[in-house]
């Protein structure tokens, strides 16, 4: 167990890979996080990844938005993940997320809030976590148009379980919480024999299917409130296919929000005040510089 | 009948050696979860039922009227055959996985006949069936769920039974009546008939949210099963021990009205019957 220097703090995985700088997108959610949950941030990366760090972002920024740094030397796993940058760009990149499950390991603090490095805080409500006993997730999307995601992101396939997202998951140094991680570490080593059990698709070891197997195992195999989900507010996400195009400054966003149906339709979107997952990266990249000379003018 | 019947008990009608054996699975599933409960079979003719059926249950009666092959049609008549004051009853093709003990507490003291007005799948999410939406739209109606019930001996749930007595024998003409021909069900429907009937007597029926809820397999299935007809033909079932059942890795801890006699293989037969023996034994 690590020595606990702060009480509450947010940790982001970061991995770069030859598609995406992960780097330049924790450093963007560093920044909001400072901004609207004031907490400190710890970044857990590998060799590689720090160096581009210290390469790429000025000391400054790291000092002002970074107070740790875990360097990991976990093997992770090859993992190809399809992307789409909107309905018209597809492309493949590694998608590191095989130790996730080792945040109860790698995080410094008591009470942990771990997000995906595209996850966007524009508000204080996920401070809420903090009075949470155990662990908290999303089960719960919505997209920038209100529409619910596909439906493999809300069960695991037509008859399936629930799905809860990895994207947030807040825990506390509790048992149960423990008992949690131990879980997820179990299921990641046998994934391909909960893939079978649970039957859900694809070839893409995706860690809201563990997490989302945890939580039923945990349930006693029911539905249950055993895991807090912030009170069924939905995770507004920015889907792939969406883009962000604008920034009135750091908080109102101007999103394309693409229809499901019909590709070549969008509808333009102010979104303001609530956090986003923003899951078209290179859209978050586009713009990020726009968001840092908003962040600066003030 | 043995004299010493209880004031309180389950009913389940069935007409066939299918049902005769779906019923007394029933029966073991209440049994286990509640050893101190009384069930009856209602049968057509207790000369026609083998002996091996009637493991599980502590009374048979037979159906006082004419009896329909189809057995809910004769849900009508269970108001004179339940031997008992207060009665639930229950489709045969149900599982009783929960203690219903605090449910027939509540109905003793507030109602005189009451129906679920709410199912759920095995996640137990509400659903809505299809025909739900038509009837509460096209007709107005408050549609109730009829996999299991309760009733009491009195004039108030007699009214309902009176005009079932008609509605159920006579059901194709009282669908034509008050239902357009596309929402006509093919063959007979208890809820649907359940449902003109309570909408025809008045607000005599009480619908209690969550109160006798239940999972209904069929219509938890239906929005997903394409091509495919049953449930079973697409859903897993994985039975364990001490009577445990998971489908779709979802633990069934309620009531389960599972329809389709594929559901009880023997191995889930077995099971269950060797849960009761080993709870009541």
């Amino acid at each position: 167990m690590p020595e606990h220097k702060d009480k509450q703090g947010v940790c982001f995985f970061v991995y770069n890979n030859e598609e995406l700088d992960y780097v330049d997108l924790a450093m963007l959610a560093a920044r909001y996080v400072k901004e609207y949950l004031k907490l400190p941030v710890c970044i857990i990366t590998d060799e590689g990844t720090h160096g581009w760090l210290k390469q790429s972002q000025s000391q400054e920024d790291i000092d002002k938005f970074v107070d740790y740094i875990k360097i990991t030397t976990d093997e992770l796993k090859p993992n190809i993940r399809r992307h789409y940058d909107s309905p018209y760009t597809e492309f493949k990149a590694q998608f590191s997320n095989s130790n996730k499950h080792k945040i109860w390991e790698y995080s410094p603090f008591e009470q942990t809030l771990l997000l995906d490095t595209d996850y966007i805080v524009k508000n204080s409500f996920l401070l809420k976590s903090f009075e949470y006993d155990g662990v908290a997730m999303f089960n719960n999307a919505l997209s920038i148009r209100n529409d619910k995601p596909h439906q493999n992101e809300i069960l695991l396939y037509d008859q399936g379980i629930k799905m809860w997202w990895s994207t947030v998951v807040y825990f506390d140094r509790s048992d149960f919480s423990k008992m949690f991680f131990d879980l997820w570490a179990h299921i990641a080593d046998n994934y391909q024999f909960y893939q079978f059990l649970y039957n859900f698709p694809g070839n893409l070891f995706r860690t809201d299917y563990c997490v989302s197997i945890a939580v039923h195992i945990l349930s006693g195999m029911e539905q249950s409130n055993i895991i807090h989900n912030y009170d069924d507010e939905p995770m507004y996400f920015v889907s792939q296919r969406d883009n962000v195009i604008d920034a009135n400054n750091i908080q109102d966003w101007i999103c394309l929000g693409n229809s499901s149906t019909e590709s070549w339709k969008d509808i333009l979107i102010k979104h303001s005040n609530l956090d986003l997952h923003v899951m078209n990266k290179r859209a978050l990249l586009r713009v990020k510089p726009k968001l840092v000379e908003h962040f600066n003018a003030r | 009948m043995p004299d010493n019947i209880a004031q309180n008990g389950y009913v389940i009608i069935a007409v066939n050696p299918t049902e005769y054996r779906q019923a007394q699975c029933c029966a073991f599933s209440i049994k286990s979860k509640m050893p101190d409960a009384s069930v009856t079979l209602v049968v057509g003719k207790q000369s026609k039922v083998q002996q091996k059926f009637l493991e599980g249950f502590d009374a048979i009666t037979e159906l006082p009227f004419t009896v329909a092959t189809n057995c809910r049609q004769n849900d009508w008549q269970l108001y004179w055959a339940s031997p008992y004051e207060n009665t639930i009853a229950i489709d045969c093709s149900t599982l009783v996985k929960t203690d219903l003990t605090s449910a027939w507490d509540y109905l003793i003291d507030h109602c005189s006949i009451a129906f679920p007005n709410s199912i759920t799948n095995m996640r137990k999410d509400q659903i809505y069936p299809l025909y739900k939406k038509h009837l509460e739209k096209d007709y107005n109606l408050d549609v109730i769920y009829s996999g299991i019930f309760f009733f009491k001996k009195d004039e108030i749930a007699l009214r309902h039974f009176k005009m079932a007595d008609i509605y159920f024998q006579y059901w194709t003409d009282v669908c034509s009546k008050y239902l357009k021909p596309e929402h006509i069900p093919d063959f007979f429907d208890a809820d649907i008939m359940h449902t003109l009937v309570a909408d025809h007597t008045n607000g005599d029926v009480v619908t209690i949210p969550k109160i006798l809820s239940y999972i209904d397999m069929r219509n938890s299935a239906g929005n997903t099963l394409n091509k495919v007809n049953k449930w079973t033909d697409k859903l897993t079932v994985w039975p364990s021990n001490a009577g445990k059942i998971k489908i779709q890795n979802y633990a069934i801890n309620d009531v389960l009205y599972y329809h389709e006699e594929e559901f009880l293989t023997q191995e889930i037969f077995n099971e269950q019957q060797h849960h009761y023996n080993n709870i009541t034994k």
